[in-house]
């Protein structure tokens, strides 16, 4: 399964609507607590996981991730402005397996989910900024 | 786009300039290729951007306040990449804080030598209203680490409230009690998703 994690239901609509249409297993919700509620419950091979929410932001909750559910691969998403590129580095170098920056297409979404390492060997960098 | 679309490119000058309301040109990743300047100057010096008469030298996507808008708007050139669009128009508000302003955006397919070579952005503002400040719209791209943080609508200016999930406009806002002492996030309200962006989704 793949779980979209951002507060802008748009962009969780988008997203799904991308992923269901290449017969993905998808579920998205709106923040990192309720993610983790998600981790905890249904095998998860990748995370989309947006950086910049309210509540739970998304390092903080990429740090849980990487800590309790190690087989999940992450893919960190952050939009232009506001240091977005910084952070994507940020959160690379504390693990994430993949990096995606707004605005982005379903080719890039699917090629970075399909490129990346199967979840054994999760940590590695597939997608250097 | 090829170097002889940009030469062709250039005989659309008058054909810019001389349409109504705000004009331009960009590639199918938001690359300015060329614009009506006259118009866009005066929209500009009139909604306090004066940096942007000069030469243009933008993109779209970059330009836009906040990642979901941008991302709406790359989903929409993707559809006239790929030839699903040739034609696609919404409204949406572009206020000054004294102004409440309704646009509409008509995107039209470029084609040059037979290919498709961008997209023409024909941006005319349907009414004008005058109203009290709304000083959370002064500077709509402020955003402070430490503030609370509301979320606007980058397409209707509505701001969401959060205990009730009800999105309201601006002055409203303002009558429900909300301060100007926020950080603003901007994205797209679902019924502006559902207008603008899920009609091209479902054309794949």
């Amino acid at each position: 399964m793949i779980l979209v994690v951002d507060d802008d239901e748009g962009a969780r609509t988008t997203y799904e609507h991308w992923l269901k249409g290449e017969g993905l297993d998808v579920r998205s919700v709106e923040d990192g607590r309720a993610a983790l509620n998600v981790l905890e419950n249904t095998p998860t091979a990748t995370v989309l996981l947006d950086l910049f929410m309210p509540g739970m932001e998304g390092i903080e909750t990429l740090r849980a991730i990487k800590r309790d559910h190690p087989g999940s691969r992450v893919v960190v998403m952050s939009g232009l402005r506001y240091a977005g590129s910084d952070m994507l580095k940020a959160a690379m170098a504390l693990g994430a397996d993949g990096a995606l920056e707004k605005p982005f297409s379903l080719n890039q979404l699917l090629g970075i989910i399909h490129g990346m390492p199967l979840p054994a060997q999760a940590g590695a960098v597939v997608a250097p900024l | 786009m090829t170097p002889s679309h940009g030469t062709r490119l250039q005989q659309y000058a008058p054909f810019l300039e001389a349409l109504d309301g705000i004009v331009y040109v960009t590639n199918f990743d938001g690359d300015f290729l060329a614009c009506g300047t006259r118009h866009w100057k005066e929209f500009a010096t009139n909604n306090g951007a004066p940096h942007l008469t000069g030469p243009i030298a933008l993109n779209t996507l970059r330009s836009c306040s906040d990642s979901e808008t941008a991302q709406a708007y790359a989903i929409i050139y993707d559809a006239f990449r790929t030839g699903k669009l040739d034609s696609y128009h919404f409204g949406l508000r572009c206020d000054t804080p004294s102004l409440k302003r309704e646009l509409r955006m008509s995107l039209t397919i470029l084609v040059l030598d037979g290919q498709r070579a961008g997209i023409i952005h024909h941006c005319f503002i349907l009414a004008e209203t005058e109203r009290p400040f709304v000083r959370l719209l002064e500077n709509p791209l402020a955003a402070e680490a430490g503030k609370s943080m509301i979320r606007m609508c980058s397409y209707c200016l509505r701001i969401k409230q959060e205990l009730v999930d009800v999105w309201i406009e601006p002055e409203a806002y303002y009558r429900a009690g909300g301060g100007s002492d926020v950080s603003i996030s901007h994205g797209i309200c679902p019924d502006c998703h559902n207008r603008v962006v899920a009609p091209v989704l479902r054309l794949n």
